[in-house]
């Protein structure tokens, strides 16, 4: 996997497998790929997987059965979704916003393009 | 200290399997210049006499010998071969049993199961076609062929130090030590002998000898005390040349009947002195050259 | 499981290239160690699996002093060097003359690596290139199963999918036991492997710190301008803006550029390394 340079990898390892689940790849209540089946996949240390692996029980997105591995939660994709709406709100809207009032685009231009491009879609 | 029979056995499989084709080819090469040697002396006046035989079998086995036991560590000294020769998981002890093993049981063996025979060929040639008089040599244990197998011996052991003190030019260097240690016995010999047996080597004193005649069915008859001069023929020889009494030529008549005296050696303890320590020498320079590896950094 | 004291060490007398140096290492993780040319870090390798010895101080490894390369030790240690020198045999002879020497080798094991790698099992090992001969010793230390591993410049000469090869198998393969050390300019090639860096400068190892605790301390951004970061340790110039090592004030997790923190611990030395006590 091709990681970004910002991020930690631990955190990127983490969105990759929150990306997995909402896309139902993983399904929930299933067994996710063990910490050196993913290390290997994405040629990473075992320990950096270990530690998203933490990290995404501590968000209860993921749980392990004891001797059986890790599991994604009854309801993962949609606390993933809650959270992922609440950092585009948080993170990413006031920096569009900010853009927004740099370049003079008034929001009903946005909700018409955002009319546009769903229509497109259903197209 | 470490010491595996299994291990043994898999560094003597490594050695042959990664030096294969050098080892069969100089054994090749080895045979065509000792076949060249022996047909280059066929062609001299007397033939292949036996002397020449017993110095070609001997003197080809040493100074072969000598350039194959400067090559059989040589990896230790080089840096890239070096590591994995170091960190290979065998103890020092081994791998100097291992090479030690080559040099001095399979090296040999091999070379006197390949030149004898062309020896004997040799000889066979020269006997019957070119009708020279001459006898085979034959591999019997005298005074002559120990002297020459301990010094193939000490030879390959000082190879074998020299291969694992010096890194570079080590035939060279191993040569050049050991011509250092024969002159240096030859000068410190007869300096030495002075000391140890205490009287003028050069000129020699009187001794009394204890003469036996012997008749022609070599029954001991007469038995007499007399007075020899002592000397040291080879007072610059090498430590552990034998004594000889000045007391050859006389006649004497034993019951109507003349004898003649010849030359009688002698061993002193001198001799023995420096046999003992010219055969303990060899284990000697093995446990320094074993120190030597155990100590051998990259 | 390396428990270095004190350890001085070079080739000369008064000519030190290692002095004082002391290391704790443990088993289970990945240790990239860094350094500039001749700082020192093939001597400290070296050292580790007994090729070298000390001249003074004193180096454990599993609670064996490297020096006396006993066999039960050096099955234990295993050195993949940057130059190789391997004899003109086929891999299946090399398996034969060498395995049996490392008692907890798995042929299995390092069959698999070698198809991973792609490597013709049936060729000559002095037919094959550089790189490919990197791999067959990458695959045969590996499958040593030796508890230390000591690994100069793994990736040089390594293509690009050898190189992913080499992480998927590296990610694959160490155990909680087991650990290795990687020495390396390649940091590029290697820096999602590894969780521990060393870094050694001045004879000594001036840091030894897991990846995430470096995150912790220093913060490493991409900025247009550098006024945008508070307290800056270090900078370079990109095209778009600077790269910058800052201290981590607002708990940011950003990932470690090893690169800039090599460089950035080799100019502002005292500032960087306080963060850390």
């Amino acid at each position: 996997m091709d990681f970004n340079n910002t991020q930690a990898i631990y955190l990127q390892i983490a969105d990759y497998v929150c990306d997995k689940i909402q896309l139902k790849v993983w399904k929930e209540d299933e067994k996710i790929p063990s910490v050196r089946e993913l290390a290997v996949m994405l040629e990473v240390n075992p320990n950096t997987v270990m530690r998203s692996y933490e990290y995404l029980q501590h968000q209860e997105i993921i749980y392990t059965k004891r001797g059986m591995g890790y599991f994604a939660q009854a309801n993962a994709a949609k606390s993933i979704l809650k959270t992922r709406q609440q950092q585009f709100m948080n993170e990413e809207l006031p920096l569009l916003f900010k853009k927004m009032q740099l370049l003079s685009i008034p929001v009903t231009e946005l909700q018409n393009r955002y009319e546009q491009f769903i229509n497109q879609k259903n197209n | 200290m470490q010491f595996s029979i299994h291990r043994i056995w898999l560094l003597i499989r490594k050695q042959w399997a990664e030096n294969q084709q050098l080892y069969i080819l100089g054994t090749l090469a080895i045979a065509g210049i000792m076949g060249a040697i022996i047909v280059f002396n066929m062609s001299s006046r007397l033939g292949l006499e036996t002397r020449t035989q017993q110095f070609i079998l001997f003197g080809g086995a040493i100074a072969t010998g000598g350039v194959f036991t400067s090559t059989i560590l040589s990896q230790f000294n080089e840096k890239v071969k070096g590591i994995q020769a170091l960190t290979l998981p065998a103890s020092a002890l081994e791998k100097l049993t291992v090479a030690v093993i080559y040099c001095m049981v399979i090296f040999p063996i091999v070379y006197f199961v390949m030149v004898y025979p062309l020896i004997m060929i040799g000889h066979y040639i020269d006997n019957n076609i070119a009708h020279q008089p001459n006898t085979l040599y034959k591999l019997e244990w005298d005074d002559n062929a120990n002297d020459l197998f301990v010094t193939y011996f000490m030879l390959q052991t000082v190879a074998l130090l020299g291969s694992v003190l010096f890194k570079r030019y080590v035939f060279i260097k191993s040569l050049i030590m050991v011509i250092v240690v024969f002159f240096g016995l030859r000068i410190i010999n007869p300096i030495a002998a002075k000391y140890i047996i205490d009287t003028d080597v050069k000129t020699g004193f009187d001794v009394k000898v204890r003469e036996t005649v012997y008749n022609e069915a070599n029954k001991p008859i007469y038995k007499e005390t007399v007075k020899a001069h002592y000397i040291q023929p080879n007072v610059d020889a090498y430590p552990y040349a034998d004594m000889v009494v000045h007391y050859g030529g006389y006649n004497k008549y034993v019951k109507g009947a003349s004898y003649s005296t010849s030359q009688t050696k002698l061993h002193h303890q001198y001799n023995t002195l420096f046999l003992i320590l010219l055969y303990l020498g060899m284990p000697f320079l093995w446990i320094i050259t074993w120190l030597r590896l155990k100590e051998k950094e990259l | 499981m390396i428990n270095i004291k004190n350890l001085t060490f070079g080739y000369r007398p008064k000519q030190m290239v290692l002095e004082n140096l002391n290391l704790q290492i443990k088993p289970g993780h990945i240790y990239g160690l860094l350094g500039r040319n001749g700082a020192g870090k093939s001597s400290l390798s070296h050292n580790i699996c007994g090729l070298l010895f000390p001249v003074s101080g004193t180096c454990q490894v599993s609670g064996e002093i490297p020096a006396g390369r006993d066999p039960k030790f050096l099955q234990q240690v295993y050195l993949l060097p940057e130059e190789i020198y391997l004899p003109n045999v086929s891999i299946k002879s090399y398996l034969d003359i060498y395995a049996p020497f490392y008692p907890a080798f798995d042929r299995d094991m390092f069959y698999r690596f070698i198809l991973e790698f792609d490597i013709p099992k049936e060729h000559k090992l002095q037919d094959m290139s550089y790189g490919q001969k990197k791999k067959v010793m990458i695959s045969f230390a590996l499958a040593t199963q030796a508890k230390v591993l000591l690994m100069d410049e793994p990736t040089n000469g390594l293509d690009i999918p050898s190189k992913k090869q080499f992480r998927k198998i590296i990610a694959g393969v160490i155990k909680d036991d087991q650990l290795i050390i990687i020495s390396t300019h390649q940091v590029k090639d290697l820096d999602s492997l590894i969780d521990y860096v060393l870094i050694l400068e001045d004879k000594q190892i001036i840091l030894n710190q897991p990846v995430e605790n470096i995150t912790e301390k220093l913060a490493f951004k991409q900025v247009i301008n550098l006024d945008e970061v508070a307290s800056p340790i270090y900078n370079e110039g990109a095209l778009k803006g600077y790269a910058v090592v800052a201290i981590n004030h607002k708990k940011e997790n950003s990932r470690l550029d090893m690169e800039m923190f090599f460089n950035a611990l080799l100019s502002e030395k005292q500032l960087v390394l306080s963060q850390f006590n």
